[in-house]
């Protein structure tokens, strides 16, 4: 039953994952760009760190190398990263090219406060019911030890 | 323009096994708006990262879903792994390759039972479960759990399976071959389930790549992309293609994950023949720093675990983007200018896991 030509090498890859920082300002051009070369919207997703959050956008290209465009043998995700302040936070919507973004960014609105301008479909703080307001807006991780 | 009437739908509906709730606009009885809204089950999974370490957190992902419990827990411990450079013994990936063709065999059971309920073939419905109650069966005898697993770990699985049993799944998986095809046959071929999915809930190719379907739902108007043709744990090793359907209604999704069925049967049947012997785990030391985008193809698409780490035994951020909520989009179109009395088709054909979504 077993192969011994399987190598394990091969097996569980790790794909190339690359982040570019860039300010609030930038994101609309940046998103626009990545829109015209093809990129998915893979997901978005914002972290809360000590001294302010990041907003992390997330693009890959139907599986295809961050390097090489015709390499289908080495995926990558490409993540544009903007950082944002803990007081007022506020971003600009990117459901102007990315229609599907209005979920991800009324989740950042409603779990982490992020004011998002413009979005496409404005559930006005009520997609997620939560026993407290924003949730994840803590100034630090409660580890209970 | 006719007299505009709203009516909810859900959170709350015979179709809904769990909870979303959509306001339908219509318009005498066509739907011209679809406004979502989930969050009724919201449970904060992803907090957890501040309360649980990173090795305990295995158990929260294997319980975010109850359909798709066990490819969460092993998306996650690939994002760890990958994050501490953690070299899962070959036998292990194995493991988890036909655990998870499993649970996509489980799932899509699950939800063409579902969809026969909602069309009222109840015969149909029962044939389903039945099928799939034997492939549950098999998942209880190899990890001793029959939806949450519970069997996957950072650094590979808490369980082996000897070789001869595993000769053994792969024949009873082929023998339930036979009977999901006979299954396979009504579903495509009955003039009364045709007629409620023919021409139903058509996403174009283009559609369906501008809303950013995953799955499926993707897989069905034309779009040739499986995460598992990524190669991640044992797939790269495994001879596959995309079943890929061009029509883009709800028949095509339907014909989509029939054809996974079979096609799960043929991976499972591969990687039990090629599974390597040794160990199913490595001790693991030290904590995750850094961070990684882990995806899998669950049995309604791609989902993304991320996983970030700051050295310390408490991840920062643990994030999870589930097929569902990718799909959702993509619900919120379709059912622009459908009859009212598809919207519980439509609803159905994304295959919606809302506890999964909702984390």
């Amino acid at each position: 039953m077993s192969d011994p030509a399987v190598n394990p090498r091969e097996l569980n890859p790790k794909e190339q994952q690359a982040v570019e920082e860039i300010p609030a300002s930038a994101l609309l051009e940046r998103v626009q760009k990545m829109r015209a070369e093809g990129w998915r919207l893979v997901h978005a997703a914002c972290t809360r760190l000590v001294a302010d959050q990041e907003v992390n956008y997330c693009f890959d290209r139907d599986g295809q190398s961050l390097d090489s465009p015709d390499s289908a043998s080495l995926h990558g995700m490409h993540t544009l990263r903007v950082r944002l302040p803990m007081t007022d936070p506020e971003l600009p919507s990117i459901s102007s090219f990315y229609w599907p973004a209005f979920l991800y960014e009324n989740e950042m609105h409603d779990l982490f406060g992020i004011t998002v301008k413009g979005m496409a479909l404005d559930f006005h703080g009520h997609l997620y019911t939560t026993m407290v307001p924003t949730p994840y807006v803590t100034k630090e991780p409660d580890h209970g030890d | 323009m006719g007299t505009r009437t709203v009516i909810p739908f859900g959170p709350q509906h015979p179709v809904l096994p769990e909870p979303i709730h959509l306001d339908l606009v219509l318009e005498d009885e066509k739907v011209v708006e679809a406004v979502p809204k989930i969050g009724f089950v919201h449970r904060g999974f992803e907090k957890l990262v501040e309360k649980m370490d990173f090795n305990e957190l295995v158990y929260v992902a294997d319980r975010i879903c109850g359909i798709c419990a066990f490819i969460h827990s092993m998306a996650y411990c690939q994002g760890v792994e990958a994050l501490m450079s953690v070299e899962v013994p070959p036998r292990a990936v194995f493991l988890r390759t036909i655990w998870s063709e499993l649970a996509r065999l489980s799932s899509h059971l699950l939800w063409l039972g579902l969809m026969a309920d909602a069309f009222g073939f109840e015969s149909l419905f029962m044939q389903s479960f039945r099928i799939r109650e034997k492939i549950v069966d098999m998942l209880e005898e190899m990890t001793g759990g029959r939806i949450i697993l519970g069997v996957c770990r950072v650094g590979g699985v808490r369980r082996d399976v000897p070789n001869d049993a595993l000769t053994e799944i792969v024949r009873r998986v082929k023998a339930l071959g036979a009977e999901m095809r006979r299954l396979a046959d009504v579903f495509l071929q009955d003039d009364s389930v045709n007629h409620r999915l023919a021409g139903v809930g058509v996403l174009t190719r283009d559609q369906a790549a501008e809303l950013g379907c995953v799955g499926p739902m993707m897989r069905a108007s034309g779009i040739s992309r499986d995460t598992r043709t990524l190669g991640y744990a044992a797939y790269g090793a495994v001879d596959f293609a995309p079943i890929v359907e061009t029509d883009g209604d709800s028949y095509a999704r339907c014909a989509v994950r029939i054809g996974e069925l079979f096609q799960s049967i043929d991976i499972i049947a591969q990687v039990a023949s090629r599974i390597p012997g040794g160990e199913v785990g490595v001790k693991v030391s030290g904590y995750p720093d850094g961070e990684y985008h882990s995806r899998c193809e669950q049995p309604r698409g791609e989902v993304i675990h991320y996983v970030k780490g700051d050295g310390t035994r408490y991840l920062q951020r643990y994030r999870v983007r589930t097929p569902t909520f990718a799909n959702v989009p993509a619900l919120v179109k379709m059912l622009q200018g459908c009859e009212l009395a598809d919207v519980p088709v439509l609803v159905l054909t994304i295959d919606p896991c809302i506890s999964c979504t909702e984390r």
